[in-house]
């Protein structure tokens, strides 16, 4: 008996969902220009400005819901290259074997024992630092490996089910076994993998973006501005609390949801 | 022994392939590290005797050949940026960073495993749900956060260390253990979190296992179930990811050493991307991918002790 | 020695009681089987006896006495004085009854350093008689062996010898032959059957098949859906069933090798 719902899953997708519509507001509306510097420098937090302002006199409030929406932005598209690719590599692999598989394989798994965020910085430091779409390639790449590694046993399990050889048998060939008969079922461990890999972009971004090779402004993420906040930490420590706590809760919300898909895959409370 | 060979020739030979890769990226990209030097309005001539000097003259496969010797034999090449050699300038920074690794790993392992089983205590329990909200609570805090915390609160408003101003080993050792002590935390709080969560989900799927019933059925107590079976079973894995965590935090320490302004080589790594000056990069990342194999070497080889499975063959001893 | 009265267990998430109503003795030094095919209660049964039932997730009744102190309702410290001690239990596959990360002496021992005050060194003695008694070869080599270094038959053997170093009352064996192959199950079925002669000890043989239970015990008690369908002398059942089930499972004898194993 599996339960659909549970605990985890609930409280992560309100907090998700309510940083997701913030963020799809702050996109196209916030209650301040984010980068205008006009509402005096190093306010404490007001109603007017809910989380003051900065050493320039910009709204942080304002910034934050830019920030995130830039961050979310950011992270989604990363992880949606390296689920694409990682599944198609992930599917060629675990579905055909062989000596493909092993050679892709044995590649992804010195990739992975690399700590991730060298790779990043290797691959930044070739591309060119201070891009966005830069980092958004860079960390791309690098999840790759490991959505490879997650699909790739899921395709190779599902690969010799019955289900799959009759669906051969009545004629299907291997693109539509794939697509259709194997994917949907590769979806239900690719959800768990795609928030572990969402939260993992978020931090990669903000750090990048932190060290000052990530995103430039004008663009600015919370990683940005988190740096940007740590230069004012005496005269206005409410910007970097803040920013980092806008970071802290959105990876907070997705690894609730991905711990509530876990458990609701198994079946306990 | 036999053992203990083959690895050291993994360990050569993913050097080897990692430097080779590199070197190959920084060829393929870079663009003219010559030009970045001098600017746009150098003149040919300058431009020619910067590359004479800097051997970039030479072709590919020849000046990787002299880099792969010099590197075996202790010459990490010169900066382009500082026209010093590269050992000269990273050697200090690598033992800070590699202090901060190894106080971090040893927080970790302290303060991880008996929460882990501790955490295991609690499974099915009315605060379980709560521990692990917690735990992901933790996993959500990025060490950079934290660095900037700690350093507002005992930095600016307690003044127990100065932010940014890292005295050294030599100066005042005290002073500089403090520092990385804080940094430790900052890099250790999310991986603690990752360790308990997954030792706790190892001793429950160890627990299922049969040789627990038959461990029941002698007359242990849960508690020598755990401590005499389960644990021990527990521990491959456990080491396996302590393993690849330790070589994580080398990478992870890059980001606090920024903000806690640790002159080590994470710091010195990324200004460097920034400069391109690549015979740097070259060998921090060839330095850092040596200890990132070092790390799986030294879990397997603790593995092994643990697991006499895994001895099969009779390599070792 | 062992009286089952009444027994009834029901899991928590399951409507058909899986134990339903079953009594039967067993009388000192006597070797008692228990048959039934997967699914018949048999292993919750023997798993109750050995007082390794997951209480939290059943409902039970009824009495397991075992030299008159009750099994089923003793409280977990009592029972766990029992466990070893009491009540030796051999189990179905010995490659993963054993932990793999012990040496296989120092299982065979474990029941000796958690109910006796026995210095290491006596216990090592004990350990190595226990061994040569169940007929293992070189003990003082299998002692430091990991059990993935022994054959399958080796272990069983071992394991054996774990259940029986301190002479527990009732020796259960949960399908000890099931996972071995034919020849080796023989010269196991052998031991018991010494073991038996030898040192008196009472023994509740849990099998799917009634062929071997024929070679090792005179009494059987043949199991369907949770309740005791028959019991008596093995002879009898074997050559005379009352109940249908019974003579299905005598005609599934000749397909004994298909090997079936429990949930």
């Amino acid at each position: 008996m599996k339960k659909r719902m549970n605990g985890y899953l609930l409280a992560g997708l309100i907090i998700t969902c309510t940083i997701l519509v913030v963020a799809l507001i702050g996109t196209f509306w916030t209650p301040y220009s984010p980068t205008a510097m006009q509402y005096g420098k190093f306010q404490a937090p007001t109603l007017a400005h809910l989380f003051g302002t900065d050493h320039f006199g910009r709204d942080i409030f304002s910034r934050v819901l830019k920030g995130t929406g830039t961050t979310l932005f950011i992270a989604l598209l990363t992880v949606g290259i390296g689920a694409v690719v990682g599944t198609f590599i992930g599917a060629v692999t675990g579905y055909f074997g062989g000596v493909v598989d092993d050679v892709l394989m044995r590649f992804n798994d010195a990739l992975t024992a690399f700590p991730s965020i060298l790779l990043a910085l290797l691959i930044i430091s070739l591309l060119g630092p201070g891009k966005k779409y830069n980092v958004i390639l860079a960390l791309g790449i690098v999840f790759i490996p490991s959505f490879a590694r997650v699909t790739r046993t899921a395709f190779a399990s599902l690969r010799d089910t019955n289900y799959v050889t009759s669906a051969r048998l009545m004629g299907a060939g291997n693109a539509r076994i794939l697509l259709v008969h194997l994917l949907p079922n590769v979806l239900r461990v690719l959800l768990p993998a795609f928030t572990i890999g969402f939260n993992n972009a978020v931090l990669a971004e903000a750090s990048m973006s932190f060290l000052g090779i990530g995103v430039t402004p004008p663009d600015a993420s919370l990683g940005y501005m988190l740096s940007e906040a740590q230069g004012m930490l005496k005269a206005g420590p409410w910007y970097a609390i803040f920013t980092g706590l806008t970071i802290v809760l959105l990876v907070f919300g997705v690894g609730l949801l991905g711990e509530g898909m876990q458990a609701a895959e198994k079946g306990v409370e | 022994m036999k053992y203990i060979f083959k690895r050291i020739g993994l360990l050569l030979i993913t050097m080897i392939l990692v430097s080779f890769l590199t070197f190959l990226a920084f060829e393929i990209v870079s663009g003219d590290p010559v030009r970045n030097m001098l600017g746009t309005d150098a003149s040919p001539a300058q431009i020619e005797a910067l590359r004479q000097e800097l051997g970039l003259d030479k072709p590919f496969l020849s000046r990787y050949v002299s880099w792969l010797l010099g590197f075996f034999s202790g010459d990490l090449g010169r900066s382009f940026s500082y026209k010093q050699p590269v050992w000269e300038l990273i050697s200090s920074k690598l033992v800070i960073t590699l202090a901060l690794s190894l106080i971090s790993f040893a927080l970790i392992i302290l303060v991880s495993i008996p929460l882990g089983v501790f955490s295991y205590q609690w499974v099915g329990g009315p605060l379980d749900g709560v521990r692990t909200a917690f735990n992901q609570l933790c996993m959500a805090v990025p060490p950079f956060f934290t660095g900037i915390l700690l350093s507002w609160t005992f930095g600016v408003i307690l003044k127990v260390f100065t932010p940014g101003d890292f005295p050294g080993f030599a100066k005042d050792p005290g002073g500089s253990f403090v520092h990385l002590f804080f940094a430790a935390i900052c890099l250790s709080i999310p991986r603690i979190a990752m360790t308990v969560r997954m030792m706790r989900s190892t001793i429950v799927d160890e627990m299922n296992k049969a040789y627990v019933r038959t461990a029941i059925s002698r007359g242990n107590n849960r508690w020598s179930v755990l401590t005499r079976h389960v644990l021990k079973n527990s521990l491959v894995l456990v080491v396996t990811f302590l393993g690849q965590t330790l070589a994580e935090l080398v990478a992870a320490s890059i980001v606090v050493e920024q903000v806690l302004g640790i002159p080590g080589l994470g710091r010195f790594l990324v200004a460097s991307i920034s400069h391109r000056d690549y015979p740097v990069v070259q060998a921090i990342v060839v330095i850092l991918a040596f200890w990132v194999v070092l790390a799986g070497t030294i879990s397997d080889i603790v593995n092994r002790r643990i697991d006499p499975r895994l001895r099969l063959g009779g390599e070792d001893e | 020695m062992l009286e089952v009265r009444d027994l009834h267990i029901r899991f928590l998430n399951r409507d058909r009681e899986a134990v339903a109503g079953i009594s039967f003795t067993i009388k000192d030094g006597e070797i008692m089987g228990l048959v039934g095919e997967s699914g018949s209660g048999k292993t919750v049964t023997a798993m109750s006896i050995a007082g390794l039932l997951p209480r939290k997730q059943c409902e039970f009744s009824g009495d397991i006495l075992l030299n008159g102190q009750d099994l089923l309702h003793a409280e977990r410290k009592l029972l766990r004085s029992m466990h070893g001690k009491d009540i030796g239990v051999v189990f179905q596959e010995p490659m993963s009854a054993m932990d793999p990360l012990m040496k296989v002496g120092e299982q065979v021992g474990e029941v000796l350093r958690i109910h006796t005050d026995l210095s290491k060194e006596e216990r090592r003695e004990k350990v190595l008689q226990v061994m040569r008694e169940v007929e293992l070869r070189d003990p003082e080599a299998v002692y430091e062996k990991y059990p993935h270094e022994l054959s399958g038959g080796m272990l069983q053997r071992a394991m054996i010898g774990a259940a029986i170093v301190i002479e527990p009352s009732l020796l259960l064996l949960d399908e000890p032959t099931t996972a071995l192959d034919v020849t080796i199950q023989a010269q196991i079925l052998e031991l018991l059957k010494r073991l038996n002669r030898e040192r008196g000890i009472s023994m509740l043989f849990i099998s799917h098949n009634l062929n071997v239970v024929r070679k090792l015990c005179r009494r059987v008690a043949v199991m369907q859906r949770g309740k005791l369908v028959e019991l008596g002398e093995t002879e009898e059942v074997f050559f005379h069933p009352l109940h249908p089930y019974s003579k299905k499972l005598i005609d599934a004898i000749p397909t004994r090798d298909k090997k079936q194993t429990e949930p």
